[in-house]
């Protein structure tokens, strides 16, 4: 079963996108966020999880994603692989964790830029839905948000 | 006669003969002496190979025999057979003659000097030279002369040799060479002479011919250009230059002076008739004079006259005024008469005014009295009316009190108790919607947990599965679980939607039933409003019909109180008029008595009135005469200022006549002073002209200067600036120094062509023809107007003046230009003639000269019309002229030639006009400068004029110039 992938799958605006669950932590429901000064404009702030401060990212922002915030908001913690900190992301809102074999897993179109695809991992059909399987190590790149 | 007073000619051939005499002398003694002794040398040299011959036979003689016989005979036999040896002789070295011994020793010392040397030694004579040859003692001879050392002289021969023919040779040949030296001499002087009188004498002596010409007067000189370059050519012709020069400047001062003397005889003429004019002013201010004394004598005359008059005027006056006084008085006493039986008559008058008075105002009351009736009357009949009326009224409105209470009242009562019925209800409603509202909020509120649940789960399920996933394989069981978990939590949440969606619709419902009940309740609680507002409306109708019930039962009795008023009124009122007609029978009657006494007084009255009349009449009439003598005497007095006024004006005038009459004579002396400083001037002009007429002028050149005359269009000054250009272009184009001539008139003008002091001229038409006729002077070519070869004369008036056509001229004055001018002149004259206008209808006429004179005296008004070019009238239309007609066209000005002329010239000339190209700049800068119009130049004969020669015929113009 080594060819299974199971991934979060979750809006932004009205767009969906997936992030595999091995790097989960946990989801939140939005709580307080302390603002942070001369940081990012991404980088909402700093919240507190069970006694621990963590960064939000505001992945919208992060990824130049335009449009208003929809849905009850929700902040999902991830441990990337580069930074022993757990950080939080910033979504509009959760949908499902989901199942699928890795052949399933459709390469994104050559016609975008190198660094445009450092962000996506791959597209995943699922019930006539196209979802983004989001690279979120590239995506959260922790040495920018501690500058 | 010192060297001074010797010619150039003797002067020069005495030092040419001198100089080449010394010459010839030097060089003959030089060439003589030289020959000589060059003839010297060689006759020399002949005799001495000749001796040396001689020598040798002697000595040959000498040897072969020994014998002095021997040398004697061959001496003998020798002298003479060479030519020229004279004589030949031996001698010893002691001077002995070795044939002839007894003669005497001869010629020691130079026998001496050749003993010694050895050498031989010349002696010459006059005609001889005389050779001593020594004679060695040789080996040969020592045979004889043993005695003698060797090699020493024996003795010495002399060799006489003759010169003479060489002489006579030689003198013959110097003769021979200074004859030819001499003749040489003689010819080349010949040639000298004739080189300077070619060279200098002529042409001096020309000069000085020139000078003495021109000392008296004549300045015809003319330089031969063929004159040699040198200093005596270019003096002449530098000479040739000024004279020419002085020529214009003293033709100039003859024109100037002609002028002057033209001048000064017309001003002398003008002063005569001043002098005569002021003799004849002189006359008539006497004439005057005498007829203002005669004014003045007759002017006090009628002064005493008139002073009577005034006297008889005032005793009439006086007279009158008596009169008059009395008239008054009676005028007076009769209008106090009048005046006391006019205030009786106005007293009775009054009475019977006042009793006619009475009677109207009895009248008036009667009639007032009826009309009174009648309106009582009416009154009564209206109150009746109102009476009636107010019944009605009354019962109606009780009608309506009843109606409104009975009906009104209770309906509008009960619709207000069911409008507080709906009132209630409607409130009832709204306050059961209102909990529902509440209800719903709250159901709402309740919603919003369970959702909040269901997220809760939803999220928990989610981190379920992801830690599921997490665990791998272990947590698949889980992971199922938590699946399910998340669809209960997602249909609940789907429901909870649903629900929260109808609870919403429901709200909104709600939310508009709550609208339109609150919009009920305010309609309703309107209504009720209105309802009141109806009830209270019927009791004040209710109240007020009760008040006009009430009202009318107070006007009904009022009325009835009213009705019995009024006949009480109507009675009073019938009684009033009863007494007015008896009041009215006896005024009446009073009336008929004051009429008889009215008329008694009339008559009075009539009598005084007639009399005061008259009185007034005759006393006007009085007046009226004692103000017409009193006019009379006042008019008389102004009369007599008057008389009085002109007799001091009179005076006056008189004075002044006095004081003209000396004018005149002043005027006169003035005359003759200028008169005779005028003569003083002729005189002088006079002796200035003959001074000048002694030079005689040199007449134009023919050939390297081409003379252009100019015909006095307008100022000299202009034509010279206008024609300047064309000048400089002739002169480039013939490679002539081309002068212009200033002309001054068109008469000089034409004599200057016609004479051939000007080569060409540019001349108008009638003056051409007046120089062929007298001087066969000859067209070239014509000027081109704007591209034809006519032009036109125009005639022409002020613009403001009352001329408007030609025929108007009649009887004003008229300005021609020159008298030999064509357009300025001639063809006006014949315009005015074709017009009817005869030069002698003219008030006056005159010759301006140029035509831009034509055109000022015109626009000064000095003239009423002119005659002139149409080019010149246009250059002057800006200032005020007006054209008021144009003549037909007039052949162009010309350009004309001397009849001298040579052929080839006229062609040239005739050439370089024709080329004038308006299309190029600088030839149209020539043209225009000419006239502004002009655009070249064509051929023009005698025949394009014919038509002018006619109206000069016509004219008799140009017999005499």
């Amino acid at each position: 079963m080594a060819d299974e992938i199971e991934v979060l799958t979750f809006k932004l605006t009205n767009k969906e996108y997936a992030v595999r669950v091995e790097r989960l932590r946990e989801i939140l429901r939005y709580q307080r966020i302390t603002h942070v000064p001369r940081a990012e404009p991404y980088l909402i702030g700093v919240t507190s999880v069970r006694g621990k401060i963590l960064p939000v990212i505001d992945l919208k922002k992060r990824l130049a994603i335009k449009g208003e915030d929809k849905g009850r908001q929700k902040i999902i913690i991830l441990s990337p692989v580069k930074v022993d900190d757990p950080i939080g992301i910033l979504i509009d809102s959760v949908k499902d964790v989901i199942r699928f074999s890795e052949k399933d897993l459709l390469t994104p179109s050559q016609a975008l830029s190198k660094e445009e695809r450092n962000f996506i991992e791959g597209v995943i059909e699922v019930k006539g839905r196209l979802i983004s399987l989001l690279n979120i190590d590239e995506a959260i790149n922790m040495e920018s948000v501690w500058v | 006669m010192g060297l001074k007073d010797i010619s150039l000619k003797v002067k020069i051939i005495g030092l040419v003969v001198g100089c080449l005499l010394a010459g010839g002398l030097v060089t003959g003694i030089a060439s003589i002496s030289f020959i000589k002794s060059d003839a010297f040398t060689i006759a020399t040299n002949y005799a001495e190979t000749t001796v040396s011959l001689v020598t040798g036979h002697l000595e040959h003689m000498a040897l072969s025999t020994g014998m002095p016989s021997a040398v004697k005979d061959f001496i003998d036999s020798h002298e003479g057979r060479f030519k020229g040896v004279e004589s030949i002789t031996v001698l010893t070295t002691e001077g002995k003659n070795i044939i002839d011994r007894e003669r005497a020793v001869e010629d020691i010392a130079l026998i001496n000097k050749v003993k010694e040397s050895g050498q031989k030694a010349i002696r010459t004579t006059k005609e001889s030279i005389i050779f001593y040859n020594p004679l060695i003692n040789s080996a040969a001879c020592a045979n004889c002369h043993k005695d003698r050392p060797e090699r020493s002289v024996i003795g010495v021969a002399r060799i006489s040799i003759s010169t003479k023919d060489a002489q006579s040779q030689l003198i013959y040949r110097v003769k021979v060479v200074l004859a030819g030296i001499l003749l040489g001499l003689f010819v080349l002087t010949l040639i000298l002479l004739l080189a300077f009188r070619i060279a200098i004498i002529e042409p001096m002596r020309k000069l000085e011919s020139i000078v003495m010409n021109i000392s008296e007067g004549d300045l015809s000189f003319r330089p031969n250009i063929q004159w040699s370059k040198d200093e005596i050519g270019r003096l002449t012709n530098k000479i040739g230059k000024a004279l020419r020069d002085i020529s214009r400047i003293i033709e100039r001062t003859v024109a100037i002076s002609n002028s002057i003397m033209k001048t000064t005889n017309e001003v002398e003429r003008e002063s005569k008739k001043v002098i005569a004019g002021s003799k004849t002013e002189a006359e008539s201010i006497n004439k005057l004079f005498q007829s203002i004394e005669e004014l003045n004598k007759s002017a006090s005359e009628m002064a005493e006259g008139s002073s009577r008059l005034i006297i008889s005027s005032e005793r009439a006056a006086v007279s009158s005024s008596k009169m008059a006084v009395n008239t008054e008085q009676i005028a007076q006493n009769t209008i106090e008469l009048s005046n006391t039986i006019d205030s009786a008559s106005s007293s009775v008058e009054e009475v019977s005014a006042k009793v006619k008075e009475i009677a109207q105002r009895a009248e008036e009351l009667s009639m007032s009295a009826t009309e009174t009736m009648s309106a009582i009357e009416e009154i009564d009949s209206s109150v009746k009316e109102i009476e009636s009326n107010t019944k009605e009224s009354a019962r109606l409105s009780e009608k309506v009190t009843s109606d409104a209470a009975a009906f009104g009242i209770t309906s509008v009562e009960k619709t207000a108790r069911g409008m507080e019925r709906i009132k209630q209800t409607v409130q009832k409603t709204a306050a059961s919607i209102e909990k529902l509202s509440r209800r719903s909020e709250e159901i709402g509120k309740i919603l919003n947990v369970i959702e909040e649940i269901t997220d809760q789960t939803t999220l928990l399920a989610l981190n379920a599965a992801i830690l599921a996933a997490q665990a791998g394989e272990q947590g698949k069981g889980f992971s199922v679980v938590a699946d399910e978990i998340k669809d209960l939590a997602e249909r609940t949440s789907m429901s909870t939607q649903e629900i929260a969606d109808l609870i919403q619709s429901v709200q909104s419902d709600i939310k508009d039933a709550n609208a339109a009940m609150s919009e009920g309740i305010t309609t309703v609680e309107e209504g009720s409003q209105l309802t009141d507002e109806a009830k209270e409306a019927l009791w004040k109708i209710v109240e007020s019909s009760r008040q006009s019930t009430e009202m009318a039962s107070v006007i009904e009795r009022a009325t009835y109180e009213q009705t019995k008023g009024v006949s009480l009124v109507r009675d009073a009122m019938e009684r009033v008029r009863g007494m007015s007609v008896q009041i009215a029978a006896a005024t009446s009657e009073q009336s008929k008595d004051v009429s008889m006494i009215i008329g008694a007084t009339e008559k009075v009255r009539e009598v005084a009135v007639y009399v005061r009349n008259e009185t007034i009449e005759q006393s006007m009439g009085q007046k009226q005469l004692f103000e017409s003598v009193e006019n009379v005497a006042s008019l008389l007095q102004e009369i007599s200022g008057a008389i009085n006024n002109q007799k001091t004006a009179t005076d006056n005038i008189l004075v002044s006549v006095e004081r003209i009459k000396s004018l005149p004579d002043d005027n006169r002396e003035i005359a003759f002073h200028i008169n005779s400083d005028l003569r003083a001037l002729l005189s002088n002009a006079e002796i200035l002209m003959t001074e000048l007429q002694r030079f005689k002028l040199l007449p134009e050149s023919k050939g390297e200067v081409l003379k252009i005359g100019v015909i006095p269009l307008c100022s000299p000054a202009e034509m010279h600036k206008r024609f300047t250009p064309l000048a400089a272009y002739l002169s480039r184009r013939l490679d002539k120094t081309v002068e212009l001539k200033l002309e001054a008139d068109f008469a000089g003008t034409i004599k200057d062509i016609g004479e051939g002091v000007t080569d060409i001229c540019y001349m108008t038409p009638s003056t051409f023809l007046k120089a062929r006729e007298k001087y066969g002077v000859e067209v070239i070519a014509k000027a081109l107007r704007e591209g034809r070869p006519f032009h036109r004369s125009v005639i022409i008036t002020k613009g403001d003046w009352k001329i408007n056509s030609v025929t108007d001229i009649k009887g004003h004055s008229f300005a021609f230009g020159d008298v030999h001018s064509t357009s300025s002149h001639i063809v006006p004259r014949a315009m005015l003639k074709d017009s009817g206008v005869d030069i002698n209808d003219l008030s006056f006429y005159g010759f301006m000269g140029h035509h831009d004179d034509v055109a000022r005296v015109v626009l000064s008004g000095e003239f009423d019309a002119g005659g002139l070019m149409e080019s010149v009238a246009e250059r002057f239309k800006e200032n005020g002229l007006k054209t008021i007609a144009y003549s037909s066209d007039i052949p162009e000005f010309n350009i004309c030639v001397n009849k001298d002329m040579p052929e080839d010239e006229k062609a040239l000339i005739k050439m370089a006009l024709f080329n004038l190209n308006v299309d190029k700049p600088e030839d149209r800068d020539i043209l225009q400068s000419i006239d502004r119009q002009y655009t070249g130049f064509t051929g023009s004969v005698f025949e394009d004029y014919k038509g002018v020669k006619a109206m000069m015929e016509k004219f008799k113009i140009g017999v005499n110039i």
